[in-house]
């Protein structure tokens, strides 16, 4: 299969960078597969999972907290406001995240930022179902 | 005889001294190195986030409302970064001269009337302004204790939101940007309204072959989201420069400091056996004549 070049950006670091076969992403408007010779787009990401289909033939799995992504002149650059490797998911803090969210919506104070702690869950909530997919398929 | 015990107390000072000097050199130096990994590995990250930032501007009508230059500028919000700690020799004060000569060259009318206000981040930021009774909208002391890109996009959110609701016209940014370990940048830029031609890439010609780019959902749309993502990428760049900058004029600060007890060593240990020297001829002058006039007896 024809292999095309591929990067992950956060601002933290370069996640990935190398030679692929297909890229699957979580598009704003339904997930998709980027796979060699995609015509040129950019499109936003929801918070979701990245899979990388190396050209080598491992998959890696990403959890990814939205960003966007762009396909130009067959190589693909996703910039991600922050993502990481299904197996560097620290499980206890998603789940600790998790908890706090659901408390901050769950309480009736006025202060509080409903958009942001809807955001936070649904953040948590990705980084957690990744996670257990990936002990499923694993075992 | 005291004067020599003195001397020598005060050998032992500069000593320790130079030894403290010494050891924050070398941690500065350290902290530098990983100081300067960060900043290089955003680098190809915002870059990128420019450059299709960028195109998707040059491509758009300019209705974005973060694009909208204001009719006159009315209120002026001025984000500056020092560091928290000191002993970092001209870091903070250069880079707050630099501000103050820019808010009384373009702004000294908006401060009077209370139409400036500033967001201080690092201790040493807010001390200054606030001593000079600055309007100070927000400060964060201790902010690189714990670096991290959320703290700065919450500090972002706020500008934006805030020039979105007409409370500022105009939003500045001022940092020291790392140059090289002796070298530092002092830099003010203007953050809002979005500049297109700052952003603009340097080949014309290019823009033509991007138009036809599928765009999902829409470049509008796109471009609501990625202005913002540009914004807190811009900030937490300046604020990982302005780190990596606060080590390195450490680095050179505690270099000289240390240079300068060495001298100041040197100085004191050439007094202190001239004393001693001193005190010996005038011990050995006395038993001689001691001698001597045991001798005429």
């Amino acid at each position: 299969m024809n292999s095309f070049e591929a990067q992950i950006l956060t601002p933290e670091g370069t996640l990935f960078d190398g030679a692929v076969v297909g890229v699957q992403l979580p598009g704003t408007l339904g997930s998709f597969e980027v796979r060699s010779l995609h015509a040129d787009i950019i499109s936003t990401l929801e918070i979701g999972r990245i899979i990388v289909r190396k050209a080598g033939g491992d998959d890696l799995v990403f959890a990814v907290s939205g960003g966007f992504v762009e396909v130009h002149n067959n190589k693909l650059v996703l910039l991600a406001e922050a993502a990481e490797l299904v197996s560097e998911i620290d499980v206890e803090r998603a789940e600790a995240a998790m908890e706090r969210a659901r408390q901050r919506l769950a309480s009736k104070e006025k202060s509080i930022d409903r958009e942001r702690a809807r955001k936070a869950l649904s953040r948590a909530e990705n980084r957690i179902r990744i996670a257990a997919d990936i002990s499923v398929e694993t075992r | 005889m005291a004067n020599l015990r003195d001397i020598r107390n005060r050998i032992g000072s500069v000593n320790n001294m130079q030894q403290i000097t010494k050891a924050m050199q070398m941690v500065a130096a350290a902290k530098l190195r990983k100081a300067q990994n960060r900043i290089i590995k955003t680098r190809p990250y915002a870059a990128k986030m420019q450059e299709v930032v960028g195109r998707l501007v040059k491509n758009s009508d300019g209705g974005n409302v973060l694009l909208r230059k204001p009719d006159r500028t009315g209120k002026v919000l001025f984000i500056i970064i020092g560091s928290d700690r000191g002993l970092c020799g001209g870091f903070n004060n250069n880079l707050f001269k630099v501000v103050e000569t820019r808010i009384n060259e373009d702004f000294s009318e908006h401060n009077r009337e209370g139409n400036l206000s500033l967001i201080c981040i690092g201790k040493k930021a807010s001390n200054y302004f606030e001593k000079r009774r600055y309007k100070i909208r927000e400060s964060f002391p201790g902010f690189f204790d714990d670096l991290s890109f959320t703290k700065t996009s919450g500090i972002m959110k706020a500008a934006v939101s805030g020039f979105k609701a007409g409370e500022f016209d105009e939003v500045y940014l001022a940092y020291n940007e790392f140059k090289s370990a002796i070298a530092q940048n002092r830099i003010v830029e203007s953050v809002l309204p979005i500049d297109p031609d700052t952003l603009a890439g340097s080949n014309e010609e290019e823009s033509e072959e991007h138009l036809d780019y599928i765009y999902e959902p829409n470049p509008d749309a796109i471009l609501d989201e990625l202005l913002p993502q540009h914004l807190n990428m811009q900030l937490w760049k300046a604020v990982l420069e302005s780190n990596a900058a606060e080590q390195g004029a450490r680095m050179t600060a505690m270099d000289s400091a240390t240079e300068n007890a060495k001298e100041l060593e040197r100085d004191l240990r050439l007094e202190y056996n001239q004393a001693r020297q001193s005190a010996i001829t005038t011990e050995i002058s006395e038993i001689v004549s001691g001698a001597q006039a045991l001798e005429g007896l």
